[in-house]
């Protein structure tokens, strides 16, 4: 370890001064911890830093990534390690421009963008995704801490409007054949769940009834896989064994999810009694598509989401409103990703009217 | 109580070892006056017990007295310009114990309160209290002993009480003849209560009042909160409401200077920590430099932190001790560990749940002085939001603070801030919230004042 050390002490040497500063202070806290003491008190801190808080969001999307691999094959890893270079280059170069520290959360938007596509899409579209998710949905905004809405949403929403057959047909079915199934030419594809759904409404048949042709009776094979799908998704049990662990760390609150659930379950049961052939049963809405992984990793982003429980409650409420409403009456058959895109646009305001109202009884005696 | 935090396995180990620190050659005392008001001048011989500072001069939190005999060796002054408050340093010539006449102990209000000043107990008690003996603004109405201590490596409640239960018993008498007809409350923890009932202490007559392990519920604000049973945060000290807070340590050196019948010359302090050799009360002339301390009781470099490692202060070394440094902690410096934010850390403590101690809840905690991370942008995760105990919102304050946004400091009620420093403990961002919180409670001041 000395040696390693002394090399880190070369090169800060060398170039701790110069344009890639940032790039050399990244390795050199990602080897050795800092040693700086506290100016001021508290002259404790508490263990976690931004790496650990990082690592752990990794940690949670894991069984997520691995069980992709053992779904969809190798092509997985090669997916997520487009993403990682193409974000990591616009990250590393802003921060030379804007000599300030490489952030850590391209750590996180690296894997989790790469998680919610399709595992044929061509690699270029990953790479473009990655540069405009980083680019415009956090650079533009001065970075880590300051963007408004999650990056790697931003890159989703732009592969997805720009190249809509991409994300629209040709879902790889996962499981098919032996591992490395999403890297050959004629792996079998199909519809997802939930545009099979949209399909057989615009062809006269009724939401239970595709769900029945789908499934059966045996809805729970929803929970080990559910079909061709974003690949981070296919399997619900590994999406929530993950959910687990960055609520159970306190990485994510457990507010988001519990509260778009509790929507998506209560207010979805009842629309589902209400209009059977318009709007899905729950289990469907929660297993089927991408909103597990959307309620667990992508609306409990820190930085898109509301700072304060009050508001979090209301911001999952939201989005679990308006998954119910574009899934149901729109032509998308997912509304996650849009969801919580919008509700990131809101949460300002969340955080504006839960920061007043809880401000107000100081002054009311 | 909406936030706070828990610090239940950080506890300091019990007292076995007590001993004498080396006496110094010379003692500081900041006298908190520049120079040239001082009763005394360079080359002056002093006796232990004199007075340095004019009545009407003297300053809570300093230390107006002589500890020794000897000479006025030189003033420090602290600050910019000639008429910046000072400290004495006093070389000591020998037989420097206490020669003067014993003090007649007083059970009358005025009398009492001449006692503490002039044995030098008005410094050991906090701010408010201190300024109250010096100048009685209202009547108190509640006294309540602080009893317990939840911040981390601390000490002070019922295992110093135990230590020294005669003082305790005559400071209680005092204090109780000084607030007569103020109602006396002990504040201590709801599972160490058959601790307090076995010093059978009954001719007190105070009540004790039970509240967990949870940081910060012994600061004053909370305590008088929570017993008057209305939210008094921010709203003036709780001297202003008739609520008098003494902590265990200012109630001992009371009862000491009682029993001694004379200014303290000396005082108990408690060290603990990762840097400490052992656990030890030692008996501390009063102005000792504080890197006599470091030198006897220390094996590896450390931080010395009096009052507590989240809102206390550091000792330098040439910070003298004073009666208000009853409790030490000794912080090792931390350093650089390879891939640090990888390791499990079964030592080391977190509001999260991202530390592998997280998962073996009673393993043995350790603290050290540093931040453990870089600084970086907030990611507004809230967990300042949610261990705040007086319910501010840190991530906005620093925010509106920095830009010094006088109006929403009002607004979002700033001045409830207790400086616990808990938001900054918290923050995986390492920034220092606290810091920037009393910055702009400084900031509002200086403009009303305006």
């Amino acid at each position: 370890m000395n040696g390693l050390r002394k090399m880190m002490d070369f090169m800060l040497e060398k170039f701790g001064k110069g344009p890639f500063a940032p790039v050399v202070e990244a390795l050199d806290f990602f080897l050795f911890s800092p040693d700086k003491v506290p100016g001021s008190p508290p002259y404790i801190r508490d263990g976690v830093d931004l790496k650990r808080f990082m690592s752990w969001a990794i940690v949670g999307l894991f069984p997520a990534f691995f069980g992709s691999i053992y779904f969809f094959g190798p092509r997985v890893i090669l997916v997520v390690l487009v993403s990682y270079v193409a974000g990591a280059a616009v990250e590393v170069l802003f921060s030379i421009l804007r000599k300030e520290p490489i952030a850590e959360g391209l750590l996180v938007t690296g894997l989790i963008f790469p998680l919610t596509l399709p595992v044929g899409i061509p690699l270029w579209m990953v790479a473009l995704g990655a540069i405009f998710g980083v680019f415009f949905g956090k650079e533009v905004f001065g970075g880590t801490g300051h963007n408004i809405m999650n990056p790697a949403l931003v890159g989703r929403a732009f592969v997805f409007l720009s190249f809509p057959k991409a994300l629209s047909t040709g879902w790889v079915i996962p499981g098919q054949g032996a591992l490395g199934a999403g890297l050959s030419a004629d792996a079998a594809t199909g519809a997802t769940p939930l545009l099979a759904v949209k399909l057989g409404q615009s062809a006269g048949t009724s939401v239970t009834e595709t769900i029945q042709a789908a499934l059966g009776s045996d809805w729970v094979q929803l929970l080990w896989t559910k079909g061709p799908d974003a690949f981070g998704t296919t399997s619900a049990i590994l999406v929530i064994f993950g959910g687990l662990i960055v609520i159970f760390t306190k990485v994510a609150n457990w507010r988001i999810p519990i509260s778009i659930f509790g929507t998506v379950i209560v207010l979805g049961w009842i629309l589902h009694l209400l209009a059977p052939n318009t709007f899905m049963p729950p289990h469907y809405q929660l297993l089927a598509g991408g909103l597990l992984y959307g309620a667990f990793f992508m609306a409990t982003d820190p930085v898109s989401g509301p700072t304060y429980n009050n508001a979090r409650w209301v911001y999952g409420l939201g989005i679990g409103i308006l998954i119910l409403v574009i899934r149901g009456l729109s032509g998308y058959p997912e509304g996650v990703m849009f969801s919580i895109l919008i509700m990131n646009l809101v949460t300002p305001l969340l955080d504006h009217g839960s920061r007043t109202l809880h401000s107000r009884r100081f002054h009311n005696g | 109580m909406p936030g706070g935090l828990r610090f239940g396995t950080y506890r300091a180990d019990r007292i076995s070892t007590a001993y004498d620190l080396p006496e110094p050659e010379e003692v500081i005392l900041p006298i908190g006056i520049p120079a040239g008001d001082a009763s005394v001048a360079e080359g002056d011989t002093v006796v232990a017990g004199q007075s340095l500072v004019p009545d009407g001069l003297i300053k809570p939190g300093q230390y107006h007295l002589s500890t020794v005999t000897g000479t006025v060796d030189r003033f420090i002054r602290h600050g910019k310009g000639m008429r910046a408050p000072s400290s004495a340093v006093i070389r000591r010539s020998g037989d420097d114990r206490y020669h003067g006449e014993p003090l007649t102990v007083p059970t009358d209000g005025a009398g009492i309160r001449d006692f503490l000043v002039q044995t030098g107990i008005v410094h050991a008690c906090s701010t408010d209290v201190a300024d109250w003996i010096l100048s009685p603004q209202r009547d108190v109405s509640t006294l309540i002993i602080s009893g317990f201590c939840t911040a981390p490596q601390a000490s002070g409640g019922i295992d110093t009480v135990e230590a020294f239960t005669d003082e305790f018993r005559e400071g209680c008498r005092m204090w109780s003849n000084l607030f007569q007809d103020a109602e006396i409350i002990v504040a201590a923890r709801a599972d160490e209560f058959h601790r307090w009932h076995a010093l059978e202490l009954d001719e007190l007559s105070f009540k004790l009042y039970g509240y967990d392990n949870r940081y910060p519920l012994e600061h004053p604000g909370m305590l008088g909160s929570s017993i008057r049973g209305e939210d008094i945060i921010g709203r003036g000290s709780s001297m202003d409401h008739g609520i008098a807070v003494l902590n265990t340590w200012s109630i001992l050196s009371t009862g000491r200077a009682a029993l001694l019948r004379r200014p303290l010359t000396h005082m108990h302090t408690e060290i603990f920590g990762e840097g400490a050799k052992e656990p030890v009360r030692l008996t501390v002339r009063i102005g000792t430099p504080a890197r006599v301390v470091k030198e006897t009781v220390t094996s590896v470099p450390v931080r010395l932190i009096s009052g507590g490692v989240l809102a206390g202060k550091e000792l330098g070394d040439e910070s003298p001790l004073l009666p208000g440094d009853g409790v030490l902690t000794a912080l090792p410096l931390p350093k650089r560990r390879f891939m640090g934010f990888a390791v499990p850390a079964f030592t080391r403590h977190s509001w999260t749940r991202t530390v592998a101690s997280a998962l073996l809840p009673g393993i043995r905690l350790e603290a050290k002085a540093e931040v453990g991370g870089e600084l970086r942008p907030c990611i507004s995760c809230g967990a300042c939001e949610n261990v705040c105990p007086v319910s501010i919102s840190p991530s906005f304050l620093f925010r509106v603070s920095d830009a010094e946004v006088i109006e929403e400091m009002e607004q979002h009620a700033i001045e409830r801030c207790i400086a616990c420093g808990l938001c900054s403990y918290v923050c995986p961002s390492k920034i220092d919230l606290l810091g920037k919180i009393l910055s702009g409670i400084e900031r509002l001041e200086a403009e009303r004042a305006e």
